[in-house]
């Protein structure tokens, strides 16, 4: 669906390369999170999935991105967006429109779609993003969570089959944030859209995520399942990456040599490793509790 | 130092309460953090602290000053007040005016100012950046040249409203070690954040926000183990603090990762000796 | 500026007139106040304002912009009053300053001139939201639709902007910066430090908006429009109205 071929690219006036030898393949239905340092290329990288790069950002560009088999370079920023959908850190930025169903409508207007299909595809992409209830709002009135549905709902109503996000939740609050992440998965899961999602929130990642990408100073160091990344996480720590705490708690129970297996990505998982460990070394708790009273 | 008492407020005389009856009092040395829902009323709380904002009824007296009868800008020399996002603030061509604007501001003496700027620009590693144009600056360095203005007036109290968002982990518990270290030398910090992890990380003290109402005050642990009262609140226990939660009184004062596998490692231990 | 210019939501029959109907009013009211010197014939215009706000249940709001006009239009009043020192005498406000029947003829004319030709443009932009009054004048107007939008836009983002503007304000004030002083100098040493933050903001919420843009078509080819903006027979009788008005005020001169 989306290929990098050694890929590497250096900003017009910045200094040396953004990204750099950037090799690698994201499938059809894949839900893959991009963490890394501020500055390590994230950004730059989805650039280049949705035409940003070479099309609005100019400069040094080499090797090729293959998005639904086009090349990006030869396509336009417009064509793009009819196979990716794109949505940025601030909403308040990216709605133009007063009301709702206008917005969703903008892009659609652009392209001059006929206004009987406007209104199928803006109800659609309303039902995909779980905001018909805020159809007909004022767009100011809005919470923040609620105006970044909307702005994702303006667009996947292009009918794109990928949606690259940058940062879309630093702005919002625990519930605003979450919001956004089920909606995500919603459209993963139901609608079968690839999304890539570059965002500081790992523990949210971790939930939400089947791939991890991270990336440092321009490469991407380490890419593959959440567990399989998560395994190296004393590297992740390192780079200055957060880590989910029930892995740093179990790097501390393996360092205890209190436990072997695999690393938990949720509290239920972590709860079970708990629970084994009991086990294993006999401490009847409940017990015990009793004893010391 | 701070003494809150009923304190309410509304935009204007139509509006809802955005602040309804809180009374607080945060001693020196306390290191708060407010936390609850966008629109709970936290950054209205923080603003009424520097004077910002007035109270529509009851009083906030800083340090002995009733910010009602007190303009913000006699109140700056007492009150250090970060706000959210670095660039509503930065307007100088260097970074070192930068920091020097709120010192000539609150009238620093002249042969003061190059140390305070020298020395707090040492504390966040700002030194070599000093003559530097800000707005070329990274976003997380522009939140500690923010900051650095902020420290420069060397109030007792620091008020941060979300200090971290919008910045990597590194970046992020780079600003919060300045600030612990600052609290440990008695500076009294009040914090607003949506991240759980650092509020348990860092603060003491932890007030829960809802409605315009404080749901809960107390330790920070205690009050991150309020599971109903957060959910309440929009918010969660951070990871650790739930996982424990699963396990009765066993954990009952654990918060970081770190007590928690002494915990069990010491448990597992004098419970392989009972077997 | 906010309560003046926002779109208030609604479903009247004023709402619902296609946006050239009221653009047209909008304009024609102001032509003809500036075409007629008529005590009566301006007042007929401002009450009729008052009426069709009535209908379409703005007139909360719209009350706030009579308030602001009612205010300028006094200040511009006595201006006038004082500098027209020809006609009948009253009685001298101070020595040497007349007050004449000509004088409050004239600063009442301009006064009520002022606000019945302003309130109509001001009362379209409350009725009429932002995308309808974008597509008709880039549809039946020809207005190119890249300037039609960046107006629509702009009008768009002053709460926004003006909502920074207090952010910026207010972050300069914990800093001890007094904002406020008569000296006009100093004056502009108290702007700097908000208008530098405000500016490069708003580039960067610019430069996000343009990209946002691009990924969603804009400006790739013509456009449709979600919306038919239809001609009623409430259009017929309110264009029927406007020419009305427009006519009589050429006819009272």
């Amino acid at each position: 669906m989306i290929r990098f071929n050694d890929v590497s690219f250096s900003y017009e006036h910045g200094e040396g390369f953004a990204v750099q030898n950037i090799s690698t393949h994201i499938g059809r239905g894949e839900f893959v999170g991009i963490i890394g340092p501020s500055g390590a290329g994230k950004s730059t990288l989805l650039s280049m999935i949705n035409g940003v790069i070479p099309h609005f950002h100019k400069g040094d560009f080499y090797g090729e991105v293959l998005v639904c088999g086009k090349d990006t370079v030869e396509s336009t920023c417009g064509e793009i967006s009819h196979h990716v959908g794109s949505v940025f850190q601030d909403p308040e930025a990216q709605i133009v429109s007063m009301v709702v169903e206008d917005e969703i409508a903008f892009g659609l207007e652009n392209f001059g779609i006929p206004a009987d299909e406007i209104e199928t595809r803006m109800a659609e992409a309303l039902k995909m993003a779980g905001i018909e209830h805020l159809r007909r709002q004022s767009t100011t009135a809005l919470s923040g969570g609620q105006k970044q549905r909307v702005t994702i709902a303006a667009a996947i109503a292009l009918r794109p089959e990928i949606l690259v996000l940058d940062e879309p939740t630093s702005q919002l609050d625990p519930v605003g944030s979450r919001q956004v992440f089920r909606t995500l998965k919603r459209l993963n899961q139901e609608y079968g859209i690839t999304i890539l999602i570059v965002e500081q929130k790992v523990l949210l990642l971790s939930e939400f995520c089947s791939r991890f990408m991270v990336m440092d100073k321009g490469r991407i160091i380490m890419d593959g399942p959440i567990r399989q990344v998560l395994e190296h996480n004393d590297k992740l720590l390192e780079l200055g990456i957060n880590c989910p705490r029930v892995v740093t708690l179990t790097k501390l129970l393996q360092d205890a040599s209190l436990y072997s297996g695999g690393y938990p990505v949720d509290v239920d998982e972590a709860e079970s490793v708990i629970r084994k460990i009991m086990e294993e070394t006999h401490d009847q708790y409940q017990e015990s509790e009793l004893s010391v009273q | 130092m701070i003494s809150i008492r009923n304190l309410s407020y509304r935009y204007n005389k139509k509006a809802p309460l955005v602040l309804d009856d809180i009374s607080l009092e945060i001693g020196q040395g306390e290191f708060v953090a407010l936390i609850g829902q966008n629109g709970a009323g936290k950054t209205t709380l923080l603003k009424q602290l520097n004077g910002l904002l007035k109270p529509s009824s009851g009083s906030v007296i800083i340090k002995g000053l009733d910010t009602a009868a007190t303009k913000t800008s006699r109140l700056a020399p007492h009150i250090g007040f970060l706000f959210q996002n670095p660039d509503h603030q930065i307007f100088c061509g260097t970074v070192y005016d930068e920091i020097r604007f709120g010192l000539v501001n609150t009238g620093c003496q002249q042969e003061l100012i190059d140390g305070r700027i020298r020395r707090i620009s040492g504390l966040l590693g700002l030194n070599s950046i000093l003559d530097q144009n800000p707005f070329a600056l990274s976003k997380g360095e522009r939140q500690r040249v923010a900051l650095a203005s902020v420290l420069a007036l060397e109030t007792d109290i620091l008020v941060l409203d979300e200090p971290t968002t919008g910045q990597d982990y590194k970046e992020c518990v780079e600003i919060m070690e300045i600030v612990k270290d600052l609290n440990q030398r008695g500076k009294t910090i009040i914090m607003v954040s949506h991240d759980m992890e650092v509020v348990a990380d860092y603060c003491k003290r932890a007030v829960v926000l809802h409605n315009g109402r404080v749901l809960e005050d107390d330790d920070t642990g205690v009050v991150l183990r309020k599971s109903d009262s957060l959910r309440m609140a929009g918010l969660e226990p951070p990871q650790i603090i739930q996982l424990a939660l699963r396990f009765g009184p066993i954990f009952k004062n654990v918060i970081s990762p770190e007590d928690m596998a002494h915990a069990i490692v010491s448990r597992a231990v004098t419970g392989g000796m009972r077997v | 500026m906010k309560q003046m210019l926002g779109y208030v939501h609604g479903n009247s029959v004023i709402h619902r007139l296609n946006p050239l109907t009221k653009l047209l009013w909008a304009v024609a009211a102001c032509v003809a106040c500036f075409v007629s010197s008529n005590h009566l014939f301006l007042l007929g215009v401002l009450v009729l304002t008052v009426v069709i706000a009535g209908v379409s249940g703005v007139l909360g709001r719209a009350a706030g912009v009579y308030k602001a006009l009612f205010i300028l239009g006094l200040f511009l009043m006595l201006f006038q009053l004082l500098f027209t020192p020809h006609g009948r005498v009253y009685f001298y406000i101070l020595p040497g300053v007349p007050v004449t029947d000509m004088g409050l003829g004239f600063s009442s004319l301009l006064m009520l001139r002022m606000m019945a030709a302003l309130s109509p443009l001001s009362l379209m932009l409350m009725l009429t939201p932002m995308n309808e009054l974008l597509t008709a004048m880039t549809h039946s107007l020809k207005v190119p639709y890249r300037y039609a939008f960046a107006v629509v836009t702009a009008l768009r983002f002053i709460p926004a902007f003006s909502q920074e503007m207090d952010q910026i304000m207010q972050a300069q004030r914990s800093r001890g910066h007094e904002t406020d002083t008569r000296n006009p100098i100093k004056k502009i040493r108290v702007i700097i430090p908000m208008c530098v933050p405000l500016l490069i903001s708003s580039v960067r919420k610019v430069e996000t908006m343009a990209i946002s843009l691009e990924t969603r078509g804009f400006c790739t080819g013509p456009r449709s429009c979600r919306k038919k903006l239809g001609f009623t027979l409430f259009d017929l009788l309110a264009i029927i109205l406007v020419m009305a008005v427009l006519s009589l005020s050429v006819i009272i001169g």
